[in-house]
């Protein structure tokens, strides 16, 4: 029993950074049509980062949160405006700008190489290393705090994209860039706001998976696939699915760990057999988008 | 020109040889590494650059080959044909398992499954125990020995050069096909790719499982290079790099493919420590400019050098007269042998609902052989609706459509084509990567798989469906146009073009989907004379058209849509007179102007 519990909360803990992931693919990729292939560096460079403030310069976490998060939604509104934007704009085909975020990728991860190493650097939790009891559910004082906040993100998100003008306006570039222009939704400001956004949420999974793991120049690539796994299998069209396939994954690759008598290290096949699984099977994912009314 | 050709490769290969006996140890190993290098470039630069698929498993494909070949020859112990075809065999098993489920849909799939792939690859060989010798990889094996020869110094170099050349020689055969034609039509745009008879999905599969299948056997050649493989080699740097090659030589060009790889292979060798290791930062930042401001890359210097030493193929050719022989016109025709009383098309009780708005609703209606039929309505009322289902993109809610009795609708749009269902779209939509006569040629996809998929058949009917291309193009005015770029056409230019490209499909049915749109009045008088001219030849043909001053005098008989319904259906002269159709749509102005005309 007491295993269970333990896994439940080892489940929500690596779903929520799995589903933040997703969701930061989800938000760049809803009005501009453009995969974003280097989301999981920019994870790793909001660890980085986060680092970098907080025990490098040693500002309380709190305060050290802005300028974190903003340095992040710059490297996202960098990436938009220099290479997607001027692509989409002289109407190359959508491979392209994927294509130049690829290079986008290998410039942050050796960037990250470059200013912070190859060795594994500690990250501290900012509500200390502890381990606590929640009723019945026991785990790491920051464990708790990644539920909490994704799961606050994500009732922000929903409600931006399904109650609010703005969120709509999303919604619309992504179904007709055209149309969404010509009823007047400015496309650049939606765009820029979008990268921007996908970067600080890429950037805050990082940061909050960090004190778990230790900031690694390595960890970027897992939690990218993972990522992307997450968003098939909860389905591209809806926000809610990116937090559902990131918890159905993390439970499936707990379970597999737990019971398979395999290396630790072939838990990565899950997400890709899960990805085929869905695929094949359900290629628009656990919670289809809605159909046009 | 064939013996050219031959020269050409003989001489090539001679310089490849030639050179091995100038290296010494360090040049060699340099040598050998980039010319297996630039055979893996080749291969993605097929699968990447030609056919447009964004994959990150080549290295991953590569390592599987090298990894495969010295566990069953020399792990396992097996001869080593048996080894060398059952690494090939894993390769080709993989492929499809990454290609079927992700190619079947459109998007990044195969971007997604791929990298997924990729990186279980390094993990299973880095933590693979005793078979892959886990993180330290394996070493010590012997080279291998055939027919009494040891692969090994300049020997190995010889096999290395051989292995160029045939990944070369086969992947230009297939880019110089219809297949080849085909795989950039897809990369281009696929709907139309597949209304013209393309199976996409397929092709996609098979050239993602051949540049992979590739990849497998050059990884067998490198696991010779050092007698050493290791996790590391093939990992996700090796595969940005390869993409890096692509882009910075010219995407989709092999010139441009071995330009780029030697380049960026020597670059940091010739700079030695000037950028340190850290040089794929710099590359990163290379790709990043060449995408945005060169994106001919490397290979438009050679263009460029070309033009400038001797003539390149001229873009324009003198136009022939635009009449069309009797030997083309036997080949476009449909058959003689149809009754022209039986109607080749029935539409009955077509539907179709998007959400809540029904698009097309219930819509009834015959087609004859030789019949041009109009299809008229004001915007929204279903017409492009009707010919998407009619040519398969879209399945209709319910109703049928028969093509001599044959049932169409369920069926893909490939398949649909490939029966002589031709169509063309309401905004043009050609291959931009193709010249303008290759553009034709894919609408003649499908003859080359009825009459001629591989050996002296597919080039007899290479040079024919060519000549065919270059008639249709002086029949439709286009043919001093014939090698330029698709950009250099005007909007006129490539309506006709679209109507160039159906008819070289030999279709029983065309759809014209307002082709008269934004043609100047010289254009339109052509449109009609070839409109009638088609008909002529037995061809049934649906239209949809605004411009009524064109359409009254063109078409036999015209249906009405309005709000997804048939409201009308006669000649020309009885719709023009239906106070439902001038209601709806024409307006008594337009009425009174059809009627005189």
């Amino acid at each position: 029993m007491r295993d269970f519990l333990e896994l439940i909360v080892s489940v929500g803990e690596a779903g929520s950074i799995y589903s933040l992931v997703a969701l930061a693919y989800l938000v760049a990729l809803r009005p501009t049509g453009v995969f974003n292939f280097g989301l999981g560096e920019w994870a790793g460079l909001g660890a980085f980062v986060g680092i970098t403030f907080v025990v490098t310069l040693g500002l309380p976490y709190i305060l050290a949160l802005f300028p974190i998060i903003a340095i992040m939604a710059m490297v996202g509104y960098a990436a938009e405006r220099l290479t997607v934007r001027p692509l989409i704009e002289r109407d190359a085909p959508t491979l392209t700008p994927v294509l130049a975020l690829l290079g986008v990728l290998v410039m942050t991860h050796e960037a990250i190489v470059f200013f912070f190493g190859t060795s594994n650097q500690y990250a501290p939790s900012p509500l200390g290393d502890g381990i606590v009891a929640l009723g019945p559910f026991v785990g790491a004082t920051q464990s708790f705090l990644i539920i909490a906040v994704t799961g606050g993100l994500f009732l922000g998100a929903w409600y931006f994209f399904e109650r609010t003008v703005w969120g709509r306006a999303f919604e619309a570039v992504a179904l007709d860039r055209f149309a969404a222009g010509v009823v007047g939704i400015n496309l650049r400001i939606t765009s820029a706001l979008a990268f921007a956004a996908s970067g600080a949420i890429a950037g805050l999974a990082g940061l909050l998976q960090s004190p778990l793991t230790s900031a690694s120049y390595l960890m970027g690539l897992p939690l990218a696939i993972k990522g992307f796994s997450a968003l098939v299998v909860g389905g591209m069209g809806r926000v809610e699915g990116a937090y559902f396939g990131g918890i159905l994954l993390a439970l499936l690759e707990k379970l597999v760990l737990r019971y398979a008598p395999i290396p630790a290290g072939f838990a990565i096949g899950v997400p890709l057999a899960l990805l085929i699984l869905f695929l094949l099977l359900r290629p628009n994912g656990l919670l289809p988008a809605r159909t046009v009314r | 020109m064939r013996g050219r050709v031959v020269l050409a490769w003989l001489c090539g290969a001679g310089l490849l040889v030639a050179a091995t006996f100038f290296l010494d140890d360090y040049t060699a190993d340099m040598f050998r590494k980039l010319l297996l290098t630039t055979t893996l470039v080749l291969s993605f630069n097929f699968l990447f650059g030609i056919a447009g698929q964004l994959a990150f498993s080549h290295v991953a494909f590569y390592g599987i080959g090298a990894y495969a070949i010295v566990i069953f020859a020399h792990q396992l112990g097996w001869p080593l044909p048996l080894a060398f075809l059952a690494a090939a065999g894993c390769g080709f098993i993989l492929s499809l398992a990454v290609a079927v489920p992700s190619l079947r849909l459109e998007g990044f799939y195969l971007g997604l499954a791929s990298l997924a792939f990729a990186q279980l690859f390094t993990v299973v060989t880095s933590q693979g125990g005793e078979l892959t010798g886990a993180s330290e990889g394996i070493s010590g094996f012997a080279s291998p020995v055939i027919l009494g020869v040891r692969f090994s110094g300049q020997n190995y170099l010889f096999a290395v050069i051989g292995l160029f050349l045939a990944t070369l020689a086969i992947l230009l055969a297939v880019d110089r096909s219809y297949f080849g034609r085909a795989c950039r039509a897809i990369r281009d745009n696929p709907q139309p790719a597949a209304a013209m008879g393309i199976n996409v999905a397929r092709t996609k599969i098979i050239v993602f499982v051949m540049t992979s299948v590739l990849a497998v056997v050059a990884g067998m050649f490198y696991a010779y290079s050092d007698n050493y493989v290791n996790p590391f080699v093939f990992n996700l740097d090796y595969m940005f790099l390869l993409f890096f090659m692509v882009v910075i030589g010219g995407t989709g060009r092999h010139i441009g493919a071995v330009l780029g790889s030697a380049v960026l292979f020597l670059l940091p060798e010739i700079l030695g420590g000037a950028v340190g290791k850290r040089h794929l930062f710099f590359y990163g930042l290379f790709v990043v400019m060449a995408i945005l401001f060169w994106r001919e890359g490397l290979a438009g210097i050679v263009d460029w050098l070309k033009l400038r030493l001797k003539k390149a193929a001229p873009e324009f050719r003198a136009a022939a007269p635009a009449e069309f022989s009797l030997r083309s016109s036997r080949a476009v025709g449909g058959d003689a042998t149809l009754d022209p009383k039986q109607p080749i098309l029935s539409v009955r009780g077509l539907s179709k609902r998007f959400g809540g708005l029904l698009a097309v609703d219930g819509v009834d209606f015959d087609l004859y052989p030789g019949e041009i039929l109009g299809v008229i309505g004001p915007n929204g009322a279903g017409k492009t609706t009707i010919f998407n289902m009619l040519a398969g993109a879209f399945a209709p809610s319910s109703g049928s459509a028969k093509l001599l009795g044959q049932e169409l609708m369920g069926r893909a749009p490939h398949e649909i084509a490939a029966s002589g269902v031709m169509r063309t779209y309401q905004h043009n939509r050609p291959f931009a990567g193709l010249t303008v006569v290759d553009n034709v040629m894919v609408g003649a996809h499908c003859r080359f798989l009825s009459h001629g998929r591989v050996g002296t058949k597919r080039q007899r009917v290479e040079a024919d469906v060519r000549a065919e291309a270059l008639q249709i193009l002086d029949f439709v005015g286009l043919g001093h146009l014939a090698n330029a770029e698709i950009r250099r056409l005007s909007f006129g230019q490539g309506r006709l073009l679209e109507v160039a490209r159906a008819l070289i499909g030999h279709p029983r049915v065309i759809m014209f989907d307002e082709p008269a749109a934004g043609l100047t009045p010289g254009e339109l008088d052509k449109l009609g004379e070839i409109i009638r001219w088609i008909s002529r030849q037995g061809i049934a043909i649906l239209l949809i058209e605004h411009d009524m001053h064109f359409l009254f005098p063109l078409a036999d008989r015209a249906i009405v849509l309005n709000f997804g319904r048939k409201i009308a259906d006669g000649v020309p002269k009885a719709i023009s007179a239906d106070p439902q159709v001038i209601d709806a749509y024409l307006g008594m102005a337009v009425q009174q102007e059809a009627g005189v005309a």
